[in-house]
């Protein structure tokens, strides 16, 4: 929460934009409790006095209420999992700061040198390389009670749109990890498969290893709903256990095996480090 | 080209404020001098050439009723003809100490009047010219204070008014000797520059609009204002005339500080978006106008830049310090 903070105000682009940043919390409650024409009112009103009392504040007033906040937040270096993973934070804990991307809005992209005369005429023009890779603002957020804010920090940074600027140098390394990651099989997949193989019986029952071996069924989207679920449940339905000994039945092993004997592959068998690997492999091919 | 050299250790890391590096060179004794302020603190250290850290102190505002420490707004070395200061401005008043910040010769309480608690009162931008150091404050006004060869009998002997909203830097340079000569010019938040003449009395020269804008840090240089301002522009005008001569489109975020090499025109400019550049300066033999040219980049990694000085007259090394950051870089040429 603090280091989310810290992120806001430290890569605001302008310091007039930490209202844009308190704008766009109020849009997220107001969506929250949008059904609630009441509350909606106070949100609103909330809205009404920040503007009466920060609108007009100048440029100078808002970076000298940026600088007391950084001071407040310096010397604080947690690293958050979110933002490491994003990379807008490096393992120092420092975030990263973007040399790309749009610049902030009322400022022209770096490069250009004029020269004027004595009257005021444009006389010289030279461009110079800043270092930067940016490009114009594309128009400046709302600070109207609706509207469109531009600026993504302050919004839900767990959403999928996510608010963090994509134009950082290692853009593209991004994407390519991003990739290989959805390539990497799925830790939870092969569990499941194999329980499914030990159900089969063509796998034998280890004893449980680690904290929290193989995988847990949810009913619900989840592990806070699920347990908000098992503590509202009536004192009435107790708990029935229903065991299936799925593994012992020595006659539904036969038919099984019969079926696995189906599935049978072609190719030089692979060295696989586990039966779940296999199952996996053999579905590819499928 | 510059190169990085070895970067000299903070104990405590540099607050996110404009202008937050001061340099003063002592060449007698092949030594520099840093003073960086962390918040309620400001760290002064003498360092070799090498970048070893010799001495190190820790200044701390004057306490006032409030319950927490005021915040450090500056220090900075003022050369004056016969002794060299140490200012420090806070949001309680001005702290002057002898140049190695062992001895508090001066303290200036800022008489905040009946102005309202929500306001900010602080005291911010130094600058000596001859033997007055001139300080800035959050109401526009500028103190100027007289300043003995020596013994702590120092006394305020004019406040300039001239700008509205609170000062953000002021810059001068020695007077040519000619008359009707600008040697000091003074920044705001709005941006408006206002130059003076200095003197047994101080003289508004011109006044240069701002566009609504805060212009953090101020230069001058044989006559020419350089100003950097919020918006990444640095714009070097005509000090006696107020003319602008050059527009620079410099950086993408706010310039943070400027920073003149005096014997070679050669202008640093700092900016949050984490770069450093390098200008040269000259006047254009026919038409008399102040040129600019590029003369070297330097990014600064995932650092909001807040202080960059020249370390030598002759513009072949610059420290840099950043927000949140325990060091200060240096780089030299090559």
């Amino acid at each position: 929460m603090t280091m989310a903070f810290k992120y806001q105000i430290l890569l605001c682009p302008r310091p007039k934009d930490v209202l844009l940043i308190t704008f766009n919390h109020l849009d997220a409650i107001k969506g929250f409790i949008q059904d609630s024409p009441a509350i909606l009112h106070q949100v609103e009103e909330t809205f009404r006095q920040l503007t009466e009392i920060y609108g007009a504040l100048s440029a100078g007033e808002f970076q000298l209420i940026r600088q007391t906040l950084l001071i407040f937040f310096q010397d604080l270096h947690i690293r958050v999992s979110i933002f490491l993973k994003d990379r807008v934070q490096n393992s120092n804990g420092r975030f990263v700061l973007p040399v790309s991307g749009p610049v902030p809005w009322g400022t022209e992209v770096p490069g250009l040198i004029r020269m004027f005369n004595d009257r005021g005429k444009e006389v010289k023009k030279i461009e110079f390389k800043h270092g930067g890779h940016y490009v114009t603002a594309p128009k400046e957020g709302s600070f109207e009670l609706y509207g469109d804010r531009v600026l993504k920090l302050g919004t839900n940074m767990y959403s999928m749109n996510r608010p963090v600027e994509t134009h950082m140098s290692g853009a593209s390394k991004n994407l390519a990890s991003r990739t290989q990651e959805s390539i990497a099989p799925n830790p939870l997949a092969k569990e499941e498969l194999n329980f499914l193989a030990r159900l089969m019986g063509g796998m034998e029952i280890k004893k449980p290893s680690g904290p929290e071996p193989g995988f847990r069924l949810n009913l619900f989207t989840t592990d806070e709903e699920e347990e908000h679920a098992a503590l509202t449940r009536p004192e009435e339905l107790s708990y029935e256990v229903l065991n299936i000994q799925a593994t012992q039945d020595q006659q539904r092993n036969e038919e099984l095996a019969r079926i696995m004997g189906e599935f049978e592959v072609m190719d030089q068998p692979r060295q696989s480090a586990s039966k779940g690997d296999d199952l996996l492999a053999m579905m590819d091919e499928l | 080209m510059f190169r990085r050299e070895r970067s000299i250790p903070l104990r405590c890391s540099a607050a996110a404020l404009c202008n937050n590096l001061s340099v003063l060179q002592v060449p007698s004794r092949n030594l520099t001098h840093f003073g960086v302020v962390h918040g309620p603190s400001a760290q002064l250290l003498s360092a070799a050439p090498e970048g070893v850290p010799l001495a190190q102190r820790q200044l701390h505002a004057k306490e006032g009723a409030g319950v927490s420490p005021p915040l450090i707004t500056q220090v900075h070395w003022c050369v004056l003809p016969f002794r060299v200061l140490l200012v420090l401005t806070s949001h309680r008043g001005i702290q002057m100490y002898e140049s190695d910040g062992s001895v508090m010769v001066y303290w200036h309480a800022l008489d905040s009047g009946d102005v309202s608690p929500v306001q900010a009162v602080f005291a911010r931008g130094i600058a000596s010219s001859g033997h007055f150091i001139c300080v800035g404050t959050w109401s526009g006004r500028v103190l100027v204070f007289d300043i003995p060869a020596k013994g702590p009998n120092i006394v305020l002997s004019e406040e300039l008014a001239g700008h509205q909203t609170s000062v953000t830097d002021i810059a001068t340079e020695p007077a040519q000797g000619q008359d009707c000569m600008a040697d000091m010019v003074t920044a705001d938040d709005s941006g408006l520059l206002c130059v003076w003449r200095s003197g047994p009395e101080f003289k508004l020269m011109t006044q240069i609009p701002g566009f609504g804008v805060p212009c953090p840090s101020v230069q001058l240089w044989h006559g020419t204002v350089a100003a950097g301002y919020g918006d990444g522009q640095v714009r070097l005008y005509e000090a006696s005339t107020g003319t602008l001569h050059v527009q620079i489109s410099a950086h993408a975020r706010a310039i943070c500080a400027l920073d003149l090499a005096p014997e070679v025109g050669k202008l640093l400019s700092a900016a949050e978006d984490t770069f450093v550049h390098i200008w040269k300066l000259s006047r254009s033999p026919k038409s008399g106008h102040t040129e600019v040219e590029h003369c070297h980049a330097e990014c600064v990694p995932d650092t909001q830049v807040c202080g960059a000085r020249f370390c030598d007259p002759a513009g072949s090394s610059f420290a840099v310090t950043g927000y949140d950051l325990a060091e200060i870089l240096r780089f030299s040429s090559v």
